[in-house]
């Protein structure tokens, strides 16, 4: 935990600046915005592709390992993911999984930064391991990284065919293990401490309290402003209101960025989490964000007419294990600009950036994204409920 | 006779429901989790077919509704005046050499400059009307859109949305 710069003017809330950005996150967009404008169509890399360009990023990183077996994978919505084992001679083999960028996704990122991350919690919270990362793409032409494999599965044998987690139901035994599991590593990830080496590359927002909002809004709306297809007037109205209400940010975390049932792997039989998945989103920032984000609606199931957050919990049990959990408070107005937010961004994620990488053909899964973009939708009923019952400006 | 896009439609489910998916189901891996989407958006297509225009014209009359009300209501400083007489001039139907798709996308564009340049020098009045309209009209929009889409599942059991003629009426 980290405490923020306090000050007593709400002069940097009033008049915020658009373009504040952490610049980590800068560097990324903006690599972004030059390799889409360089781009024609991404061309999905065949098998032997695959092999070929394993084999060389192995010659040169470990000399005498030879990957066989590699295999696509499915799931995810944003990276190239391949199957692929290492035999070491008389050693067992090892698996691994191959994680590639395209051009476009509904989520830029930066493998070197997600390394980073997962450096930092390892033996803290079950999370992939990172074995080799290819940070500029030298060998496999785009950035990608390898993770170790870890087995399970995101979703119940018997939930049928849903994408990216949405949907998923998990039965009344699953959720009783699983859920306190979900709060307590939640609670890890808000507990890691900033000033560890491995998490150099994150910047801080401590300018000013509201530096951690105002980079939020920032991102999201930079994206929202580069992508857009068909601009939503409901979406203009979230930003400037936004803008006019960001909240200070009392301490500042690790926080995952997309934390929900969907984004973790476990054992069927025993209900245990094998790994959090997704941390491409991660940044510092306010502790509201992630607790927000686990409470949409959309990433939640309904049974009996209650809604389960996650498919877990009911939002009054959620944040009270949280809270119970890390001891931190939740303040109601924080939450609420958060809710907000989380709606804008899958909004843009679905309605904007994911309709212009299909519609570029700048991913492998444009029937994917062209499947989740009307998900956009209930976002904006979200986001109209929210805005709804907050003031106007 | 030409095969009709609804026979057209029918025929590729069948294909993908009875030889490819079982060809592929048990690996997976990618290709069974595409060729599951085509055929979600092969009955997509299906449920939609023949509505197409009236959704375009559905979602082009209630922009321009709420173009209007916000014209009319528009009132502030030179910002804001000047994106409302933008916003006058783009909410015009299509033209004969563009689609009503494109007239959307204009007059969409000309809504968000109005509601940014309202919060630079709106007057106080007519941000507040901004607020209340926009909401107004996107609760009503995502609801038609969200019937619209309903068969892709995204929906909880105990939503209820209008059907989709109903929501394009």
């Amino acid at each position: 935990m980290a405490t923020v710069h306090s000050t007593s003017t709400s002069a940097f809330a009033s008049t915020p600046d658009r373009s504040d950005l952490e610049p980590g996150i800068r560097a990324v967009l903006d690599r972004r915005a030059l390799r889409k404008a360089a781009s024609d169509v991404y061309r999905v890399a065949s098998i032997a592709e695959v092999e070929e360009r394993l084999s060389r990023f192995l010659a040169s990183v470990a000399p005498g390992l030879i990957a066989s077996g590699v295999r696509r994978l499915g799931g995810g919505a944003s990276k190239e993911q391949f199957y692929f084992e290492i035999g070491g001679g008389a050693a067992p083999a090892q698996a691994y999984v191959l994680r590639m960028e395209p051009i476009q996704s509904i989520s830029e990122s930066d493998r070197g930064r997600e390394a980073d991350l997962l450096n930092a919690v390892r033996g803290i919270i079950p999370a992939p391991e990172p074995a080799w990362l290819d940070a500029e793409g030298t060998f496999f032409g785009q950035p990608a990284a390898i993770m170790h494999f870890v087995a399970g599965v995101t979703k119940p044998s018997d939930n049928g065919n849903t994408v990216t987690g949405l949907g998923t139901y998990l039965g009344p035994d699953l959720r009783g293990r699983i859920a306190p599991q979900f709060i307590r590593n939640l609670a890890a990830i808000h507990a890691l401490d900033l000033a560890d080496p491995n998490l150099a590359s994150f910047q801080r927002p401590d300018a000013d309290p509201w530096q951690a909002a105002r980079w939020q809004v920032n991102w999201w709306a930079r994206l929202h402003r580069e992508d857009v297809v068909q601009a939503h007037p409901v979406l203009t109205l979230a930003e400037e209101w936004m803008y006019a209400n960001l909240p200070a940010a009392t301490d500042l975390v690790m926080v995952h960025g997309d934390y929900r049932t969907g984004n973790y792997l476990f054992d069927e039989d025993s209900g245990e989490i094998t790994a959090m998945l997704d941390w491409e989103l991660a940044h510092i920032g306010d502790p509201h964000e992630d607790l927000a984000w686990t409470l949409q609606r959309i990433f939640g199931s309904s049974e009996n007419g209650v809604h389960l957050a996650s498919a877990m919990l009911t939002r009054e049990d959620f944040i009270a294990a949280y809270i119970a959990q890390t001891g931190r408070s939740v303040d109601p107005r924080s939450l609420h600009f958060y809710e907000i937010i989380s709606a804008y961004k899958c909004v843009v994620m679905t309605l904007a950036t994911g309709m212009k990488t299909a519609r570029d053909r700048h991913n492998h899964q444009d029937v994917l994204l062209t499947w989740l973009a009307p998900a956009g939708y209930i976002f904006v009923s979200e986001l109209c409920r929210l805005l709804d019952e907050a003031t106007a400006p | 006779m030409n095969p009709s896009i609804e026979d057209r439609l029918g025929s590729m489910i069948r294909a993908m429901e009875e030889v490819v998916l079982p060809e592929l189901r048990g690996r997976k891996g990618l290709a069974e989790e595409q060729a599951s989407l085509v055929l979600g958006h092969l009955h997509q297509l299906r449920a939609q077919a023949g509505l197409n225009t009236h959704y375009e014209d559905a979602e082009f009359r209630a922009l321009a509704t709420l173009a209007a009300e916000l014209v009319a209501a528009a009132s502030g400083g030179p910002a804001t005046m000047a994106a409302a007489h933008e916003l006058r001039s783009a909410a015009m139907p299509a033209t004969d050499d563009e689609t009503l798709q494109a007239a959307t996308v204009r007059t969409s564009a000309a809504i968000a400059a109005l509601i940014a340049a309202a919060h630079v020098d709106g007057d106080a009045r007519f941000r507040t009307a901004v607020y209340r309209q926009v909401l107004g009209h996107g609760a009503a929009t995502a609801l038609r859109d969200r019937s619209w889409f309903a068969i892709t599942g995204f929906e909880g059991p105990d939503t209820e949305l209008p059907s989709m003629t109903a929501a394009l009426t």
